[in-house]
């Protein structure tokens, strides 16, 4: 759990390099700004744009 | 006796320092250009630990690394440097340089990064490059030695190195079963 925090603090969304958010489920970084959901896979996050998935409003 | 073995391709890993954070972007498109997409970047973190490069940068400076997801071999290191310097070369302003690119790889058991600068504990890889052993993993961490530029040593870098290492090693698994 704390290591997912931790990933707050060492990694940017690689769209437009601002901050992202652990979500509720604690398996996904969100980028408010670009509404994008980072999938996080065995405590690894996939930060890949192409593989990110739109945030549901 | 011992063969020779074709190594392991490693994680391109490149950081990349500036004072005016808004070239970033356009420095980080010719590299994903070249080297195709990052799949993590490290937020700013600040390069305070020498005055060495104020003079041609000013100050302060701020340094950022991504790790690319294509694989490389280890080999490659002297012409990817060759490159980033081009890179560098191109955002050169009144002959002082606005950025310092660093490119290196990872492997499980290092970290390297290129440099044109010879010194004791550094290795000739041709084309006026040499590898420096920046970090090496050991006991489950990345441990500095003692020439590790402390940048490297910060913590929040560290724990970005480690979790690029977890990635790369998942990256591995998936490059040996295409084999």
């Amino acid at each position: 759990m704390a290591f997912k925090k931790e990933l707050l603090d060492i990694l940017v969304c690689p769209k437009c390099k601002g901050p992202i958010y652990l979500n509720e489920a604690e398996d996904g970084l969100i980028c408010n700004k670009c509404k994008l959901i980072y999938e996080i896979k065995d405590d690894i996050p996939i930060m890949l744009i192409d593989e990110a998935k739109p945030v549901s409003e | 006796m011992s063969s020779p073995r074709e190594p392991k391709p490693s994680k391109l890993l490149i950081g990349a320092f500036m004072k005016d954070k808004s070239l970033f972007q356009d420095i980080f498109s010719r590299l994903v250009d070249q080297f195709g997409p990052a799949d993590m970047i490290s937020p700013w973190l600040p390069f305070d630990y020498t005055s060495y490069y104020e003079p041609e940068m000013g100050a302060p400076l701020y340094r950022r690394a991504a790790a690319f997801k294509q694989l490389i071999a280890q080999e490659r290191l002297p012409e990817i440097k060759l490159f980033t310097n081009s890179v560098e070369s191109g955002f050169t302003e009144s002959k002082k340089r606005r950025v310092n690119i660093d490119p290196g790889y990872m492997t499980p058991e290092r970290f390297v990064l290129a440099t044109g600068k010879n010194f004791t504990h550094r290795i000739y890889i041709g084309r006026g490059v040499y590898a420096d052993l920046t970090l090496v993993y050991q006991r489950g961490a990345f441990e500095g030695l003692p020439w590790t530029y402390p940048d490297y040593l910060n913590e929040r870098m560290l724990k970005f190195l480690y979790l690029v290492r977890n990635k790369y090693r998942i990256d591995m698994k998936g490059h040996a079963s295409a084999q």
